[in-house]
């Protein structure tokens, strides 16, 4: 008895010793088969519980409340969302529920294998279809809204209308800003190049430098402007809008040269009120150093108005975009189109998402490998529900998506011949909810149309064999919004592909291709360099148009519909990552093997550490996969090697 | 009450006074009115290092960076009230009843807030109030302090000791006492409200610091010459279980975008906490037997009452006890997951001391003490720290 009751003891104390608890697998890897229904139906029973967590913590507790906010901005607009049903907080749902299914309706005539799938995710998972409808359109609703109400915002926010380099530029026997003339009156203005290739003086973001060769004691002088806004700062009754209150707010200046910031008191600072309605300012930096010699220097200009905006909170006035302006200083030597635009880190600026590709002479024995590292929205949650999803179709090939649980799609893939996909987003006013208003003006919805991308993707690899191929699917399925692709194929095909919506239906139809090989005109820009290759066997891709520039310019009733690089907050993060990927795929040339692609990937400048969502490497002669998830960064863990040709045998 | 006084004499006739062994005479009624107060502020990690009750949150604007990262420095105390009555059923076989009152119980947040990145939309950092009123902005209020629980009934406690070695000669020979315990918990307590953010309910799982079914096996020796038996040794070994128990899933009523849970959840879920084991140490130290007056309580017998428990005793003692892993059980793995990491495997370090002041031998039958418990002080691992500082007087009677 004594000796059983310490056996009983010893077992207690062991029996609590175990069982430690661990992190359930945040990636999962599912093999679908049959039916398009039957796939999604085995996609939604599988990750249920998964695809129910996702769409409350990243969408319903975390989006959704986020983007209601706008509610007030575009119902002061748009008179569709004063309605009650818009009311009550659910604004950013229904807003997004209509627009994926009016994006559903037309996946119904186009690819009704696409919304088949979608039902069975939802009946598999037990989620309405509505539900599901939203979690695989939101990424194309949510980019083209974001869009439109960033746009909203800069239109009402003060912006740069000129910007000068003062000393002896005039006299220096150099085109400084780059217009073709030398030491004319404003040869120390930033110019903008008219359509008719005129300049004037407005001020325009350029993604190399602005003006070369300053002298290093010339001043910096910026004209500054707070515009009356989408309708003015007063309302129909002639009554001040709360909070709102026209005019530049000294105090707000900001100024980072290179490393260094100046603030409003700084000496080196001095502004006046400026413009006839004295709704503008005058800002006079002058370096307190002077600038260095032979240099590339970077300067970052913010400012804001005098209005108080308590809604949405927390009260703020309204304040432009940060502006990165990269200029050289006397004695650098190059020209402007010759010094990117990458500017020193503002500190708190994380990278854009990229990808690239490299074959023969920039890749090690001359492998083709495609790389990229998605990066956009993680809020703490997507990174737990990650998925790799094989889809094994009764009809179509076997290809593979990178994505997350509920979503029938990914923004990259690869299948059985070797294609790959890869997509980011490129902000654009091109875009279907732009191209409604041009339409519908105050009556207009906020409705997508086209293809989502992701489902073009999957159209894409479930139906075609190479870059050719892949690349006319992708213009017939049309373009929801602005998308930088990627294709490449296991022959060594590489080429780059910006989309937009071409709502001004425009000769071009918002389709841009380019590829590695110098040898093709169509492959350069005006000054004979590739668009996205420092060789003739890589190129490289990320958040900003580098040929389909500008995207749109042209006027939506009053306003001036602006090119990307005027207002998306992407615009300067996205030039940065993209002249940083280059410098390492430069300085990598003809060595990436497997491991040296991953650690360009790696590499701590190029990772978003808080919205990275995947990486994934993939070597198409091979049939091979290397995907990293699961953890955020994404970049964090190991790479995890997948054979699609091993899971097609299965 | 007049026969509780003619027989407190017999109350301790032979037994030790004190250990983890001591039972009351049979039919006797021991009764220990206590008041405690705890105050947890601080919790071990699963590396052993202090830290906060709630991890720091780091909070992101998507696209804008760090927004900021809030602190929540919270403390929470409980003042709790212990009725316990133990009951001599044989000679050397105690039943006790304990019924602990929650009298009140209060959250304190004390949120605290580091301003993240310069937000270029704002023209400054977010501070605390501009976060909260982004916050509210998407309908999520701030959380705020919680005091509830005023008189709230805990699960009463049922206890049965046996000294099973009175009787054998080895024992009896080597000054040596051994019991074994078991002790169990029926569920009268109230769970936490789920919606409030900050709350707590009074179940065991609430208190932390004993289980709902437990067995002990202790063990005391008394020490004679040369401490002229000042000094006395005990050990406890101890297992201790808690039960699973459902609770209802937070549905974001009150706090939208914190519990939102249920949707993916499941409206209920179940907890299975970690069972406790472990040992205990004991030193009691008798640091003053004090006058054996003739009292009436021994009817004048100056010899009697020089039997009775010393005037002033010290108690000493260190527990280890470790803590199985807390299972939860629900629809969502990741969901389950997020709280298991907070309750892996681990174990607390307690050090605890009790001044016992008796009255017995100058005729008042009474006996007073001060504890204090300290979880704080040796680190732990995977364990909250509670703290704890009580008193609480002892009156022996007996009715028949």
């Amino acid at each position: 008895m004594k000796k059983s009751f310490s056996v009983l003891f010893l077992v207690c104390f062991v029996s609590v010793s175990c069982q430690e608890a661990k992190q359930p697998p945040y990636t999962d890897v599912l093999v679908l088969t049959g039916s398009p229904y039957q796939q999604g139906f085995q996609h939604g029973k599988k990750l249920a519980s998964k695809i129910r967590s996702l769409y409350t913590t990243l969408l319903e507790t975390s989006l959704m409340p986020y983007l209601n906010r706008e509610q007030g901005d575009v119902a002061a607009f748009l008179e569709e969302y004063q309605k009650d049903e818009y009311s009550n907080g659910n604004f950013s749902y229904e807003m997004m529920r209509r627009s994926g299914r009016n994006l559903f309706e037309l996946l119904e005539k186009d690819h009704p294998e696409f919304a088949d799938e979608m039902r069975g995710v939802a009946d598999g998972s037990g989620m309405s279809l509505d539900k599901i409808i939203v979690m695989n359109t939101f990424a194309d609703t949510m980019l083209a809204f974001r869009s439109v109400t960033f746009f909203i915002k800069q239109l009402q926010a003060p912006r740069i209308v000129q910007f000068d380099f003062v000393g002896s530029v005039d006299s220096d026997g150099v085109d400084n800003n780059g217009d073709g003339q030398t030491d004319e009156e404003d040869d120390g203005t930033i110019k903008r190049q008219l359509p008719d290739g005129s300049f004037d003086t407005q001020y325009q973001p350029r993604p190399v430098a602005s003006m070369v060769e300053v002298p290093t004691d010339a001043s910096i002088r910026m004209y500054l402007y707070d515009p009356p806004g989408l309708s003015g700062f007063k309302d129909p009754n002639g009554e001040q809008k709360p909070g709102e209150e026209q005019g530049m707010d000294p105090e707000s200046i900001r100024i980072q040269l290179d490393d260094h910031l100046y603030t409003y008191g700084d000496p080196s600072i001095s502004t006046s009120v400026w413009g006839e309605d004295g709704m503008g300012l005058e800002v006079i930096f002058t370096p307190p150093d002077g600038l260095p010699e032979a240099s590339v220097v970077s300067l970052i200009i913010q400012a804001g108005n005098l209005s108080r905006i308590e809604n949405p909170p927390p009260v703020h006035a309204r304040f432009m975009r940060d502006e990165r302006i990269v200029f050289s200083t006397v004695g650098y030597g190059k020209k402007a189109h010759e010094i990117p635009n990458l500017g020193s880190w503002d500190g708190r600026s994380m990278p854009t998402s990229l990808g690239f590709g490299v074959r023969a002479s920039a890749s090690l024995y001359g492998a083709v490998r495609l790389a990229q590292h998605f990066a956009l929205l993680d809020s703490n949650t997507s990174h737990k529900h990650t998925v790799v999803l094989v889809h094994k179709p009764d009809n179509g090939k076997v290809h593979v998506t990178i994505g997350w649980a509920g979503i029938i799609w990914g923004f990259s893939g690869m299948n059985e011949d070797g294609l790959v996909f890869m997509a980011n987003p490129s902000d654009t006013l091109d875009n279907p909810l732009a191209g409604q208003v041009k339409r519908q003006v105050w009556l207009a919805k906020l409705l997508l149309d086209g293809t989502p991308i992701g489902l073009s993707g999957r159209d894409l690899l479930e139906n075609c064999s190479n870059v050719d191929d892949a690349s006319q699917t992708l213009r017939a399925d049309g373009s929801t919004f602005g998308w930088n692709v990627i294709l490449g194929d296991k022959t060594g095909e590489l080429r780059a592909v910006e989309m937009d919506s071409n709502i001004l239906n425009e000769d071009d139809g918002g389709f841009f291709q380019f590829e590695p090989d110098p040898s093709n005109a169509q492959n350069l820009d005006k000054y004979g360099q590739a668009f996205a290759s420092v060789g003739p066997d890589d190129i490289r891709m990320t958040m900003h148009f580098v040929k389909n520039v500008p995207d749109i310019d042209s006027k939506i009733l009053i306003f001036d519909v602006q090119p990307q690089y005027f207002w998306t907050s992407f615009y300067y993060r996205s030039l940065r990552t993209w002249n940083l990927l280059g410098r390492k795929i430069r300085q990598n040339y003809g060595k990436m093997d497997l491991k040296g692609v991953i650690d360009i990937l790696k590499s701590p400048e190029l990772i978003d550490q808080n919205d990275s969502m995947n990486a994934v490497v993939y070597e198409p002669q091979k049939g091979t996969l290397h995907y990293a998830m699961g953890q955020e960064p994404a970049t964090d863990g190991e790479f995890v090697t997948m054979d699609l040709k091993a899971v097609d045998d299965e | 009450m007049v026969s509780s006084t003619l027989f407190v004499i017999m109350l301790f006739p032979d037994v030790s006074w004190a250990g983890f062994t001591q039972t009351a005479p049979e039919n006797t009624f021991i009764i220990d009115q206590n008041i405690s107060f705890s105050l947890l502020k601080y919790r071990y990690d699963n590396f052993g290092n202090r830290t906060t009750l709630i991890d720091p949150i780091e909070r992101y604007e998507p696209g804008s960076g760090l927004q900021g990262i809030m602190i929540p420095e919270a403390q929470v105390s409980f003042l709790v009230s212990i009725s316990m009555i133990q009951y001599g059923l044989l000679k050397h076989l105690t039943l006790a009843v304990g019924i602990p009152v929650v009298l009140s119980t209060d959250i304190d947040l004390n949120l605290k807030w580091i301003p993240g990145d310069y937000q270029n939309t704002l023209g400054r950092s977010y501070s605390e109030d501009d976060f909260w009123a982004w916050a509210n902005s998407m309908g999520q209020p701030k959380p705020t302090d919680w005091h509830g629980n005023k008189g709230v009934l805990s699960d009463i406690i049922l206890g049965l000791r046996y000294r099973f070695s009175d009787d054998m000669k080895w024992f009896k020979k080597t000054g040596v006492r051994m019991s074994v315990q078991l002790m169990g918990a029926l569920p009268t307590s109230t769970q936490a409200d789920p919606e409030e953010v900050a709350s707590a309910g009074t179940t065991m799982w609430d208190l932390h610091s004993m289980g709902e079914l437990g067995v002990h096996l202790s063990l005391d020796k008394d020490f004679g010459d040369p401490l002229q038996g000042r000094v006395s040794l005990g050990l406890d070994l101890f297992y201790e279980a808690l039960f699973e128990h459902e609770y209802k899933t937070p549905r974001g009523t009150k706090n939208p975008l914190l519990l939102s849970y249920s949707s993916y959840v499941g409206d209920t879920y179940s907890l299975d906490p970690g069972d406790f084991s472990g040992l205990a140490l004991e030193l009691d130290v008798i640091a003053l037997y004090g006058p054996a007056l003739a009292s009436w309580l021994v009817k004048g017998d100056a010899g009697a009452a020089a039997k009775l428990p010393p005037m002033v005793s010290l108690l000493f003692r260190y527990t280890y006890t470790h803590l199985g892993q807390s299972d939860w059980k629900s629809q969502s793995a990741i969901w389950d997951w997020e709280r298991e990491k907070l309750w892996l495997p681990g174990h607390k370090n307690t050090l605890f001391a009790k001044m016992s002041i008796s009255l017995l031998r100058v005729g008042v039958p009474l006996q007073l003490y001060v504890a204090y418990r300290n979880q704080s002080w040796l680190a732990g691992k995977n364990c909250r720290a509670a703290d704890v500082i009580s008193g609480g007087l002892v009156i022996p009677a007996k009715f028949w």
